[in-house]
């Protein structure tokens, strides 16, 4: 993380706030944005994102009689979140929150925007938790949902990679449960087998003996089911003991693989976005945001970019800044470009953003390269030849189908 | 007010009077090959590479001067534009162009050069004459395509990011309009009656309209049936049909410009991007990027009537006659 320019950005915003001005003076209409990240390093990480998405937005904001204010708040804590976002709201004058940090933490900023009554669009968080049964109409998902990524990396494993013959390492903990929940869901879809289950007590970290029995069993791929630190110990332990077996994950943070020892990492791993694509206006939108971040972008920047683009967007091609008039148009479904090569829409009935995810290999990086440079690309998910009837259809081969949500969206 | 008079105080007549070996040979296409970094020349009537010139790095936006003794091509990772002298088919000089200049065009009397520079976010203006840029212009982010009217009074710039058109005065060099078009703007064609001007939404799949006298947006024709990313547009001499080259979708549509209705698309090479008509409307011509080739269409009936090769990541098209 480059901390001077988190500082940079944060100032930047902090010092929009205080004017808490509705209307400029030379009549432009203010559209402000609330941007509520946790404490940490992923929060830290994406505000500079965010600030380059609004500059972006002010080159022509003016031409159309706006102007884009970013207001940010960093919050310790689910109650320090919900009074940060109820902050950022009534005396910043935010129409939009985005943001969020785990899963409590974006779960008290879905509370919060339902309270208000604006717009929350989900930048951190995967989980159900905030998907299913809690689903709002005023939560739009730009972060993709685990099952998506656990559909991405099935798809690319067993019809991309033919690695039919999966072994999983679970913890025994909620999350780890619902990652091995939408793992099993997306390896059944695909026609794989499961050959071995090992679940591990959520305080351990020495997984040898779990992963000796699950290579023994045969498996042409290791689902490792571990988030974080606990993760990257898994990896460590597969390098340690030489196990020749492709590994694989669901959940992989980027900016905490960059602090692990390369030799020490393994595996193929789904991802929101990358620095090294160069695909369709991937190669101009990194360079523009490492730039901005000091340090190449990855998921949670490019979430954070595009999530304020989505809120702009919606402002100038809807022509409305109240609450209603921004959910009829992201449920209208028209798409938005987010650097992907092909228009991208929420789904209208739980309000995930269907979206490509891509796939990436870990790798030992050469000599003198920069600590980001452990990774591969090696393509993009759903795959060529998806079958769907359109590019809508294709992609919600990503995700949970109506019918296994449940979340069922009310009235406003 | 300066910048005006250079632009309004010369006059035509010493440019229009260009005759020699260009005009001698038959009508030649220039392509730019975006990863060989190279132009090839094809004689359209052999439907044969006479030449392959060595350019400079990453060349795309390509045009013909007027008098048709240069071809200019945008050179993205130097900074420049290559300077072609179409007698020898060699490159003469290089100028500096801003940053990552991709696309540009010529003011109709061949003196000046207005680009785009796509990390700048701005649009340059160069005097030929003097090799300098001699003005800017902020414009949208990440902005692409360019066009000139036939009378030159404007110079459209569409912005990528931005999903808009700047309408800059060429006199001024000020942007006096921005319109939000489709999703991803990049090609941008006038009429020759300089009513209308038709651009490309890569991302949109789609073809804005809009009326060039007024800079409104007056239709939004979609594109869009399978996979076509719309990107470069070329209209006939005649006014009556629009080409869209559809990038992924390979094909080309084309468009009724009275209705606005798509009449057919036209199956072309791999990944058309770049799309040219030759001066007296009976050939279409796209650059195709994938395939390395070229597709030359009859716009009678509106065929493929051949295909001739090109370099690897063939991008943008121009036609010396």
């Amino acid at each position: 993380m480059n901390r001077r320019h988190f500082l940079r950005a944060l100032a930047a915003s902090l010092a929009a706030a205080p004017a808490f001005v509705r209307r400029q003076a030379w009549g432009a209409e203010e559209v402000a944005i609330g941007l509520l990240v946790g404490s940490g390093e992923s929060g830290r990480y994406v505000v500079p994102a965010a600030q380059l998405a609004v500059e972006e937005a002010n080159y022509i904001a003016g031409a159309f009689g706006k102007v884009v204010r970013l207001l940010t708040e960093v919050a310790t804590s689910p109650d320090d979140a919900d009074k940060k976002a109820t902050k950022l709201v009534r005396q910043g004058g935010a129409k939009t929150l985005l943001g969020g940090g785990d899963d409590r933490l974006s779960g008290a900023l879905q509370a919060a925007s339902t309270r208000e009554g604006i717009i929350y669009l989900n930048t951190m968080s995967r989980s159900e938790a905030v998907r299913g049964a809690p689903c709002h109409r005023l939560t739009f998902h730009v972060e993709a949902s685990l099952a998506m990524y656990a559909d991405a990396i099935g798809q690319w494993l067993v019809r991309g990679a033919k690695k039919t013959r999966w072994g999983y390492l679970t913890p025994e903990t909620e999350a780890g449960a619902e990652i091995e929940r939408m793992v099993e869901r997306a390896r059944k879809r695909q026609g794989g087998t499961t050959v071995g289950r090992q679940v591990v007590s959520a305080g351990t970290r020495d997984y040898r003996a779990a992963l000796t029995t699950l290579a023994k069993a045969g498996p042409d791929v290791l689902v490792i089911n571990l988030d974080g630190s606990s993760l990257l110990a898994a990896l460590a332990q597969v390098k340690e003991l030489g196990l020749q077996v492709e590994v694989a994950g669901v959940v992989m943070e980027a900016f905490e693989f960059w602090q692990a020892e390369p030799a020490k990492l393994t595996g193929v791993w789904p991802a929101l976005w990358f620095h090294g694509f160069s695909r369709y206006s991937g190669r101009e939108l990194n360079k523009r945001l490492a730039e901005a971040l000091g340090q190449p972008a990855e998921s949670r920047a490019w979430a954070t970019f595009t999530a304020v683009k989505a809120a702009w967007e919606a402002v100038l091609r809807g022509g409305r800044t109240d609450t209603a008039g921004l959910v009829s148009f992201f449920e209208k479904g028209r798409g938005m470009d987010a650097h992907k090569g092909q228009p991208l829409t929420f789904r209208p009935w739980d309000h995930q953003l269907r979206q490509p995810l891509m796939v990436l290999r870990s790798k030992v990086p050469a000599p003198e390269s920069p600590r980001w440079d452990i990774f591969e690309l090696l393509g993009e998910v759903p795959l060529r030849g998806t079958p769907g009837k359109s590019q809508e259809e294709i992609l919600d081969t990503l995700g949970l189908s109506e019918a296994e949500s449940a979340c069922r969206l009310g009235a406003l | 007010m300066r910048l005006a008079r250079i632009l309004l105080g010369v006059g035509l007549a010493g440019l229009w009077l260009v005759v020699g070996s260009a005009a001698e040979a038959g009508p030649r296409l220039y392509v730019s090959n975006e990863f060989a970094n190279t132009v090839t020349v094809i004689d359209l009537e052999k439907e044969k590479t006479v030449a392959t010139i060595p350019v400079g790095k990453r060349p795309r936006g390509i045009k013909a001067s007027p008098d048709r003794r240069r071809v200019y091509v945008a050179l993205g990772e130097e900074n420049a534009i290559a300077v072609i002298d179409t007698a020898k088919n060699s490159v003469i000089e290089k100028i500096p162009a801003g940053d990552d200049p991709e696309a540009f065009d010529l003011s109709p009397d061949g003196r000046f050069i207005y680009v785009s520079n796509e990390e700048a976010h701005i649009a340059s203006l160069i005097d030929i004459a003097s090799r300098k840029v001699v003005a800017t212009v902020k414009v949208g982010v990440e902005p692409e395509g360019v066009a000139v009217s036939p009378d030159g009074k404007w110079v459209y710039v569409s912005s990528e990011t931005s999903h808009t058109i700047s309408v800059v005065d060429a006199a001024s060099f000020k942007v006096v309009a921005t319109v939000l078009v489709g999703d991803r703007p990049r090609g941008i064609a006038f009429s020759p009656d300089g009513t209308r001007a038709y651009i490309a939404a890569e991302v949109g799949g789609t073809v804005s309209v809009l009326d060039a006298k007024t800079h409104k947006l007056i239709d939004t024709i979609p594109v869009l049936r399978d996979d076509e990313k719309p990107m470069g547009v070329a209209v006939m001499p005649d006014g009556k049909k629009v080409y869209v080259s559809n990038g992924r979708g390979d094909n080309v549509a084309v468009i009724d410009a009275a209705t606005h209705k798509i009449l057919q698309y036209i199956p072309v090479g791999k990944r058309a991007w770049g799309i040219a008509i030759t001066p007296d409307g009976k050939r279409a011509v796209t650059a195709n990027g994938v395939s390395e080739n070229v597709s030359v269409i009859d716009t009678a009936t509106d065929k493929v009537i051949g295909t001739l090769s090109a370099g690897k990541g063939a991008w943008g098209i121009a036609i010396v006659w």
